[in-house]
C-alpha cells in the first residue's frame, strides 16, 4: 500500500497543475485538438515522474542490499579473525608455559605466533614505532638466535609474548562486544 | 664477510647508530634489532665453542625477504662488525643519556 502513495501524490500534483493551467490559460482547452495535446502533455509528464520514482526506489533497494551484504561479509571476517586470535593465544600460552617450565620452545610454535600475529595486526606492524612491530621483531630475534644456543635466554621473548597476548585479548574484546 | 652490496650500507648504519638517528632494541641471547620503516635489522654475536671462533651475524628483513650474512673473527670485516655491534649495544642501552650526569 505504501508503494503507491508517492504515485497517488504525484498524480494529484500533476492533476492540480493541469487544472490550474487550464484555468490560467483557457486557450489550452479551446477545442478538441488542443485539449488532446494538452492532456497528452500532462499524461507524459506523469509517466516520466512515475518512472523517476520507480528508478529511485530500485536504486535505494540495491544500496540496501549492498549494505547488508557488506555487514554479512564483515561478520564472516570477524569470525575467521577470532578463530586466528584464539589459535595465536593458545600458541602463546604453550610458549609461556614452556618458558616457565624451563623447556625449549619449539620453532613451529613461535612461527605460528608470528604468522597469526602479523596477519591480525597487519596495519600496526607496518608502523615501525608500534609496540606490535617491536613484539614481532623480538620473537623473530629469538627465533634466529635460539637455535644455535643450548640454553637460550628468554626474558625479552616472554615480555613480547605477554604484550602480544594483551593485544590479542583487547582485539577479542572489541570483536565480541555488541555491534549493531 | 660483508657482501659487497652491503659494505656502504653497514658503514652508514654504523654512523647512524652512533649518532642515535636510528633506535635499536635488545632481544634475547645477545641479539639486537632495529625496526625502521618497513625494514627490520637483526645483529647478534655467536661463539662457536667447537671451533673456538667468534662471529657476528647480521640479517636484513624487508617485506618477507630475509638477507643474512656472517662475519667470523678470521675475516677482515670482523672489526667493522665488532664496532657496529658495540655501538648498537650503546644505542640500545641509551648509555649516553645514562652517563650524562656522571661528572657533574
Amino acid at each position: 500500500m505504501a508503494n503507491i502513495i508517492p504515485h497517488v501524490v504525484w498524480f494529484l500534483a500533476v492533476l492540480i497543475a493541469s487544472l490550474l493551467c487550464a484555468w490560467k490559460w483557457p486557450d489550452l482547452i479551446k477545442d478538441s485538438t488542443t485539449s488532446f495535446s494538452t492532456i497528452g502533455f500532462f499524461v507524459t509528464l506523469y509517466g516520466v515522474i512515475f518512472a523517476i520514482v520507480e528508478v529511485k526506489r530500485a536504486k535505494s533497494a540495491a544500496e540496501l542490499a549492498e549494505h547488508e551484504a557488506k555487514k554479512a561479509h564483515e561478520k564472516i571476517n570477524d569470525f575467521f579473525n577470532v578463530r586466528d586470535i584464539v589459535e595465536c593465544q593458545k600458541a602463546i600460552e604453550t610458549a609461556v608455559s614452556c618458558i616457565d617450565e624451563g623447556q625449549r620452545i619449539s620453532a613451529s610454535t613461535l612461527c605460528l605466533i608470528v604468522k597469526h600475529y602479523s596477519q591480525i595486526f597487519y596495519a600496526e606492524i607496518n608502523d615501525a614505532n608500534s609496540e606490535h612491530r617491536k613484539n614481532q621483531s623480538s620473537i623473530e630475534s629469538y627465533l634466529f638466535t635460539a637455535s644455535s644456543i643450548s640454553t637460550p635466554s628468554n626474558v625479552h621473548l616472554k615480555r613480547a609474548l605477554l604484550s602480544s597476548m594483551g593485544h590479542l585479548s583487547q582485539m577479542v574484546g572489541s570483536k565480541s562486544s555488541y555491534k549493531e | 664477510m660483508i657482501p659487497k652490496q652491503l659494505k656502504g650500507f653497514i658503514s652508514t648504519l654504523s654512523n647512524f647508530t652512533e649518532e642515535g638517528k636510528i633506535v635499536w632494541n635488545e632481544g634475547d641471547n645477545g641479539a639486537y634489532f632495529c625496526d625502521h620503516k618497513n625494514h627490520t635489522l637483526h645483529i647478534w654475536e655467536h661463539f662457536d665453542a667447537d671451533r673456538v671462533q667468534q662471529s657476528y651475524l647480521f640479517r636484513i628483513v624487508t617485506a618477507g625477504k630475509s638477507t643474512p650474512f656472517t662475519v667470523t673473527e678470521d675475516e677482515r670485516d670482523f672489526e667493522i662488525m665488532r664496532c657496529l655491534y658495540e655501538s648498537v649495544i650503546a644505542n640500545a642501552n641509551n648509555v649516553s643519556e645514562d652517563i650524562a650526569d656522571f661528572f657533574e
